[in-house]
């Protein structure tokens, strides 16, 4: 591979809009929590964002202490100041990449966004698991061992809780999918053999 | 076949036939409950068409219906101390229900009126008189509860009131037991020409519906009793029933009996705001009390104001005309499209419909028959439009369905009574169970009434439900009118006694209805909006306690420094923002009401300990599944004691602050 290979134009074309779709994940709420229960049958919503949680979030709070669950603020969360700007290097990179269109920088953003999915998804589920399992000790109800649900629903006390990836995830996991096509794109092979077609 | 035979043929052939009947008439009543049951049924966890608002008369207070169903959702402290939240017993409030004559914990409501907008009623605030100690008071639709008081001055017995103008602009206020004005000591048995009333105009400001005494009229000595004001043609008029026109200061059942005919007062208050902007009117000085509740601050404030404009007919012509009106009138009412002015005369059978048309060409043409102290009498048939014949014994008053039709309360013959607006022909009767007073239609006296149900409300409920010892509470019927014959759909105990209702879809103002004071924007001085700011102050001997409640606990919740002699303020403030978690405060000992403080809402408790020892206080709402720890302890010292001026909860420990 030499140094300055380039990739294909369409290949390029794609990893830029990979990058500027990854844009709206500053708009819309990575993941989404919906809490039900006998005197909510409206039911509690909480947003997680890339910065920020909204949503009945002190109402949460509230319910939580009965159990002595962590009271959830956005200061204590490192990962609101950090994600936004990992997320903008993302973007910012791939429109780099799309414009230098070399295969060497290519690979490192695909690596970079693969990095990025797999440590904010494993980091997220670990937050989940320190929610569990960091309890008040002298909370007026005891329980151990409950982690919130990542994906689906698990029923918690008199609540229901359905937790389901939001309009921010679906977004850059179409950028990532994006991405994907552009390394097809890119594949030697698949260029070698355009290539050959073109004679 | 021999005779014999033929009887019992013809007797069995009868039995069958009764029976098929009986058991068809069964049926057909079961039928008929069955649709009645099915129109008032309002399944679990579904809502109410109309929001109904009644009087409760003796109880000071405004009870919240919803219709078809009858239920109770809630009771409105207005002219009433309200244990169950504090009204009226707590320093935020108290001062609403300051007077001229001080604080009055209790009196009698009658008419409630919701705000109009060109004739119909817009949401914005709903409107009740108190008899007694003549007030008006105004609720707020939003979080329905009272938002202000205004005392009416120079009047007593403040009953032909709270009735408004087409587009709001005015409320009405009367007197119903004349008496000297300016107040004098006088031998009651000169009542004859120097006892007077006084019809009287609240206006209200469109933006925040801020009362004021705009003018007063000073009229002869009867008794005004009712009140309605016109609409479209009729506009800039209102009407007041009088009765009493004999002068009687005693006996009044007989001696204020006498007269065939007593008056309707048509004014015009255009006229009087002409000869307001003239300056024919004396400033009298005459204190009365107004009392306003600020939503962001939570807390009453109450000012005596001593200034009214006071209009003397006779310098001011054109503002008033009597109507004479068949025999003791209770009701006046006006028609949806404003063109007749009924009076209820509740000694007489017959009840005269005028035309308004009629009215202004009988004053443009001075058809007069004589004058009352100054103040032209018209001509009765000049006035006349028709009568209603026989409509009933005792009727009191006349609400609308605005489909042509008017519906009279029959207080003697315990009925309601359909009749035509435009004929008088009477059309369908219907029972009420017992002794009718007034009856609501849902906009029933305004310009666009929702004709749907009719509300019939009794004085007098007897064996209507389980008995409940020598006192029961009133009785109301709901009527279906949508067909040509009155249909009874339901029988529902209510709370007092109602006067008069008003009722509105739920849908205009459902939405709108408060669920939390925003902690925000709580602008109470003695506010605590965080557990962080909590302390306990000492200013000589008062003690202030800010202190917070939310699930579940106070904070703070131990309090030890105080001393027999001191007063202690607790302020607490409810921290919660979610809906219906209101928490409550009460102390042991404590002569006074609990708090029930609303989400994001401070109320105060002052108590003057009078015994050294150790007093609990508790959360007096169940809030939550630890509620029954929702509780605290307020040590007091003797008076000469030195005890450690400390405070403690949510983990934590503090001092006093002492301010000198």
């Amino acid at each position: 591979m030499a140094k300055a290979e380039k990739i294909p134009i369409l290949a390029r074309v794609l990893v830029a809009v990979s990058a500027v779709i990854g844009i709206a994940a500053y708009f819309f709420p990575l993941w989404g929590y919906h809490l039900q229960a006998p005197q909510y049958p409206e039911g509690l919503d909480m947003w997680i964002w890339l910065y920020k949680l909204t949503g009945k979030v002190d109402i949460i709070n509230d319910l939580n202490h009965y159990v002595g669950f962590m009271k959830l603020t956005e200061s204590m969360f490192w990962e609101f100041k950090v994600l936004p700007v990992l997320t903008g290097i993302l973007i910012l990179w791939g429109l780099w990449v799309a414009l230098v269109g070399t295969r060497r920088a290519f690979y490192w953003w695909l690596g970079y966004y693969a990095v990025f999915a797999v440590f904010s998804l494993a980091d997220f589920y670990y937050r989940l698991w320190q929610f569990g399992h960091t309890v008040d000790p002298h909370a007026p109800i005891r329980i151990t061992g409950y982690v919130p649900p990542m994906f689906g629903t698990k029923h918690f006390m008199n609540f229901t809780i359905s937790s389901l990836p939001a309009a921010g995830f679906w977004v850059l996991l179409a950028g990532f999918v994006v991405a994907v096509l552009a390394l097809l794109a890119a594949w030697p092979r698949a260029q070698a053999a355009r290539a050959a077609a073109r004679g | 076949m021999n005779k014999g035979r033929i009887k019992v043929a013809l007797a069995l052939a009868l039995v069958a036939v009764l029976a098929f009947v009986a058991v068809g008439a069964r049926k057909t009543a079961m039928k008929l409950a069955q649709d009645a049951a099915q129109k008032v049924y309002v399944p679990p966890g579904e809502y109410d068409e109309f929001y109904a608002f009644l009087s409760g008369g003796f109880n000071g207070q405004i009870g919240v219906y919803g219709l078809p169903s009858g239920r109770l959702l809630k009771i409105i402290g207005v002219f009433s101390q309200n244990p169950r939240n504090g009204y009226g017993y707590n320093p935020e409030t108290r001062p609403m229900l300051m007077t001229s004559h001080g604080f009055i914990p209790w009196d009698d409501t009658h008419h409630p009126e919701l705000s109009q907008t060109n004739g119909v009623p817009d949401g914005r605030w709903l409107f009740v008189n108190a008899n007694n100690t003549p007030r008006i008071a105004r609720i707020g639709l939003k979080y329905m509860e009272t938002e202000e008081i205004i005392e009416i001055p120079n009047s007593a017995g403040n009953h032909p009131s709270s009735f408004i103008t087409e587009n709001s602009e005015y409320l009405t206020a009367g007197t119903r037991f004349s008496v000297p004005i300016p107040q004098k000591d006088i031998p009651i048995d000169q009542y004859k020409g120097n006892f007077k009333g006084t019809l009287s105009f609240i206006s209200i400001d469109p933006k925040t519906g801020k009362m004021d005494v705009a003018f007063q009229i000073l009229v002869p000595g009867f008794d005004y009793d009712l009140a309605h004001c016109g609409k479209g043609p009729s506009h800039d008029w209102c009407f007041f029933t009088s009765y009493n026109t004999e002068e009687a200061h005693t006996l009044l059942e007989i001696n204020a009996s006498q007269h065939d005919k007593d008056f309707i007062a048509a004014v015009n208050w255009k006229r009087a705001e002409e000869c307001v902007k003239e300056g024919k009117y004396e400033t009298w000085h005459t204190p009365y009390a107004h009392n306003w509740f600020d939503e962001k601050k939570h807390m009453a404030f109450s000012e005596i104001k001593k200034e009214e404009k006071v209009i003397k007919p006779d310098q001011c012509p054109g503002v008033v005309y009597f109507i004479p009106t068949p025999k003791s009138p209770h009701g006046v009412d006006v028609s949806p499209d404003g063109k007749y002015i009924l009076g209820d005369g509740k000694l007489s059978a017959t009840m005269a419909v005028f035309s308004f048309d009629k009215m202004i060409k009988a004053i443009k043409e001075k058809k007069f028959a004589g004058d009352a102290y100054g103040i032209p009498i018209l001509d009765f048939e000049s006035v006349l439009d028709h009568y209603v014949k026989n409509v009933c014994l005792g009727p009191l008053h006349t609400e609308s369905d605005g489909k042509g039709y008017a519906y009279t309360s029959c207080f003697i013959s315990s009925e309601v009574v359909k009749w035509k607006w435009s004929t008088g022909e009477i059309v369908d009767r219907i029972p009420v169970y017992y002794s009718i007073g007034h009856l609501m239609i849902p906009g029933g006296d305004s310009a666009k009434p929702w004709g749907k149900y009719l509300l019939a409300m009794n004085k007098i409920t007897k064996d209507r439900y389980l008995p409940t010892g020598p006192e029961l509470n009133q009785s109301a019927q709901l009527i279906d009118i949508t067909g040509d014959k009155m249909k009874l759909l339901l029988d529902f105990p209510t709370v007092g006694e109602p006067h008069y209702a008003q009722a509105l879809p739920a849908s205009m103002i459902k939405d709108k209805q408060a669920r939390i004071y925003n902690l925000k924007e709580n602008e109470h001085p003695y506010a605590t909006k965080s557990e962080k700011n909590v302390k306990v102050v000492r200013k000589g001997h008062e003690v202030h306690v800010y202190m917070t409640a939310i699930r579940s606990h106070f904070v703070p919740d131990n309090i030890e420094g105080v001393k027999v002699g001191d007063t202690v303020y607790f302020h607490v403030t409810n921290l919660e923002q979610d809906w219906d978690i209101p928490h409550g405060f009460a102390v042991f000992g404590a002569p006074t009401s609990n708090n029930l403080i609303m989400p994001g809402e401070t109320k105060t408790l002052v108590w003057k300990p009078e015994k050294p020892g150790v007093y609990p206080f508790y959360c007096t709402d169940f809030c939550s599944a630890l509620h029954q720890e929702m509780q605290g302890y307020v040590r007091v010292s003797p008076a000469d004691a030195n005890p450690p001026m400390i405070w403690r909860g949510g983990g934590r420990e503090g001092k006093w602050i002492v301010e000198q």
